[in-house]
């Protein structure tokens, strides 16, 4: 056995130890808080310059709706 | 299995298709025309480019494939593995790039870094594309042979000969229009198989039901075993919940799959999936075209939406064609054998038309994206700096149809060295280069302090990295070596791009600090900042 292979059964020892609702928890993580990042963008970034095209052009909404779904996923799935 | 209805089908698309991409060509003056659709690129159109440059001919049968065989864990590549990047990507990255006006992702590694950078990270993303090209077109043209007793070298010639006309005459317009009639063939395609298999099925919670019949059914094949997930005794897989193996998403450590959920979330959520959708000028390159620096974000943002249904589409045909029939010996057939029993004559021609689209787009993409980084890193930056625009546009050309040429002979060299490992290597090429390049990206825009040497160190180390652990995790070379492989999963790409990465960061740390730094005057405007609001 090599000093890689000891580095990776401790990375795999550790990581075994995380049970499969804490790797849930990671995967709804990520999601969520890019979720509340996009929340908090000024409009200046997310909307078109001549602010004119309605719920449409509003980017925040769309990009939350598509990590809102992904938290769902990873919640029910 | 096919008529004469459904090779109808498959002409009227084909010839579609040709059609369209050659009327755009005819409106070309420029250079700029050619590599970047003289940045007038609407985000609807681009989106949708995006996901059908993303979904590769192979995915269609290999993702429903792989959804047989290991289950929806799989639709982690199109959820985790693009929405954050993607979301990242719109709101950062993306817009940075529209404003800096560059042609490729080398291009902002020479004015971020220096030439050694830019010349490097072009060398291995040419690498790639033309081999790449060679290798989509095997290994579709592999798959239609044995489902369809296609000739492997004409549906090679065929296929590169279609996409390479439209291509060279149209350039990144005619790659993104044609890709949004490639798309909706795609997607509707693969949405008509989805609904008639869950119509014939009885709906959902049908499927669900039947999913845990069938891997009742299935104990002792090699199927339920590569789910991973079973009781270690080789008893029931379900788990307590009653929810089918097949069913879940998120797999644990040591399951006998590619996809245990610490490869999933460090390799590709956090690593090879930004590395892709914000690194990847096959990808990138269709949003600097975009009109506007809203359409480039909002391209981004309808993509990421578009993603979220993709796995319904491709993935769950996957569990329907497991719970109808468990006990098929090969995962690929799992597919077209479900077309063959669901779809009528006539409709099968429509989920061929996606699968020839899912490949043009993919191959169309790959030809633009090689010959952009041609033109413009190699031609334009060291053979002819002056070059007029109407010249860059004929290198343009030329550079396309040699790639053509290129692809098409690397895949028919393919064919006779797929026994001898060579066919694995350049698959995983992507995984050598992607995560080592995406942390020169990542410092590039937040790190004041890294520099030119610090990159080109840590990207040449990164690289070795996932070459090393590449090959130490081959059967061949760690036999002769008298030790064991070092990863214990199948394909361990995922593995190997978050060490690559690692390695790639540390590296430009270190070496950055102990050399002298950038001027200011050269990064400061180059590093990002986000917009007051507003």
């Amino acid at each position: 056995m090599t000093f890689l292979h000891r580095i990776g059964d401790a990375i795999r020892s550790v990581l075994q130890e995380v049970p499969l609702w804490g790797a849930r928890a990671l995967f709804v993580a990520l999601p969520l808080a890019l979720l509340v990042w996009v929340i908090t963008l000024p409009r200046s970034e997310t909307s078109p310059p001549e602010g004119a095209r309605g719920t449409g052009g509003n980017l925040k909404l769309w990009a939350s709706i598509a990590l809102g779904a992904q938290v769902l996923i990873y919640l029910v799935l | 299995m096919l008529n004469v209805f459904d090779y109808v089908i498959v002409v009227l698309y084909i010839a579609g298709t040709v059609a369209l991409g050659l009327f755009i060509g005819r409106r070309l003056k420029t250079g700029r025309d050619f590599f970047l659709a003289g940045r007038s690129m609407p985000w609807w159109a681009i989106g949708v480019s995006l996901v059908a440059t993303d979904i590769g001919a192979t995915d269609i049968i290999g993702v429903g494939g792989q959804a047989y065989r290991y289950g929806l864990s799989v639709a982690n590549f199109e959820w985790i593995g693009c929405v954050p990047a993607m979301i990242v990507g719109a709101f950062i990255f993306i817009p940075y790039f529209w404003r800096l006006g560059v042609y490729t992702i080398p291009e902002f590694m020479e004015r971020r870094y220096n030439v050694a950078v830019r010349g490097a990270v072009a060398f291995c993303w040419l690498l790639f594309m033309a081999s790449n090209v060679g290798i989509l077109l095997y290994a579709s043209a592999k798959m239609v042979g044995e489902l369809f007793g296609w000739d492997m070298t004409a549906s090679i010639l065929g296929i590169a000969a279609l996409a390479g006309l439209y291509t060279c005459a149209g350039g990144l317009a005619a790659v993104i229009y044609t890709d949004v009639v490639q798309g909706v063939v795609m997607i509707g395609g693969c949405l008509l198989v989805l609904v008639l298999g869950l119509v014939e099925i009885g709906g959902v919670g049908e499927l669900k039901e039947a999913l845990r019949r069938a891997e009742a059914a299935a104990t002792d094949s090699a199927v339920t075993v590569a789910v991973g997930v079973e009781d270690p005794s080789g008893g029931a897989i379900s788990d307590p919940n009653g929810t089918p193996a097949h069913a879940r998403v998120i797999l644990p450590v040591d399951t006998t799959t590619p996809f245990p959920w610490p490869g999933i979330f460090f390799g590709l959520a956090l690593i090879l999936s930004p590395a892709y959708w914000i690194g990847n000028q096959a990808i990138v390159q269709r949003s600097l075209g975009a009109r506007s620096e809203f359409d480039a974000r909002a391209a981004y943002v309808w993509g990421a939406l578009l993603k979220t249904i993709v796995p319904l589409v491709v993935a769950v045909p996957g569990l329907i064609a497991f719970a109808r029939n468990p006990d098929l010996a090969d995962q690929v057939k799992a597919i077209p054998t479900l077309v063959a029993n669901l779809l009528p004559p006539g409709l099968r021609g429509v989920f061929l038309a996606a699968f020839i689209a899912a490949l043009m787009s993919s191959v169309d993409s790959y030809l633009n994206s090689a010959s952009t980084i041609f033109t413009s890193d190699l031609y334009r930056r060291f053979l002819r700096p002056q070059a007029s625009d109407e010249r860059l546009l004929r290198v343009g050309r030329v550079s396309t149809a040699a790639l053509v040429v290129w692809g098409v002979s690397f895949a028919l060299v393919l064919g006779r060295l797929e026994e001898s490992g060579v066919y694995a290597v350049f698959q995983t090429l992507m995984a050598f280069f992607q995560g080592p390049a995406f942390a020169l990206l990542l410092f590039g825009v937040f790190w004041r302090r890294a520099n030119g040497t610090g990159a080109f160190v840590g990207f040449v180390g990164g690289v070795a990295t996932s070459v090393l652990l590449f090959a130490l995790s081959r059967e061949g070379v760690t036999r002769s070596l008298g030790m064991d492989p070092l990863f214990r999963i199948q394909d361990p790409f995922l593995y190997f791009s978050v060490w690559a990465f690692l390695v790639t960061a540390a590296l430009v740390v270190v070496v950055s600090l102990v050399t002298r730094p950038e001027a200011a005057e050269k990064v400061e405007p180059l590093l990002y900042h986000r917009k007051r609001k507003g």
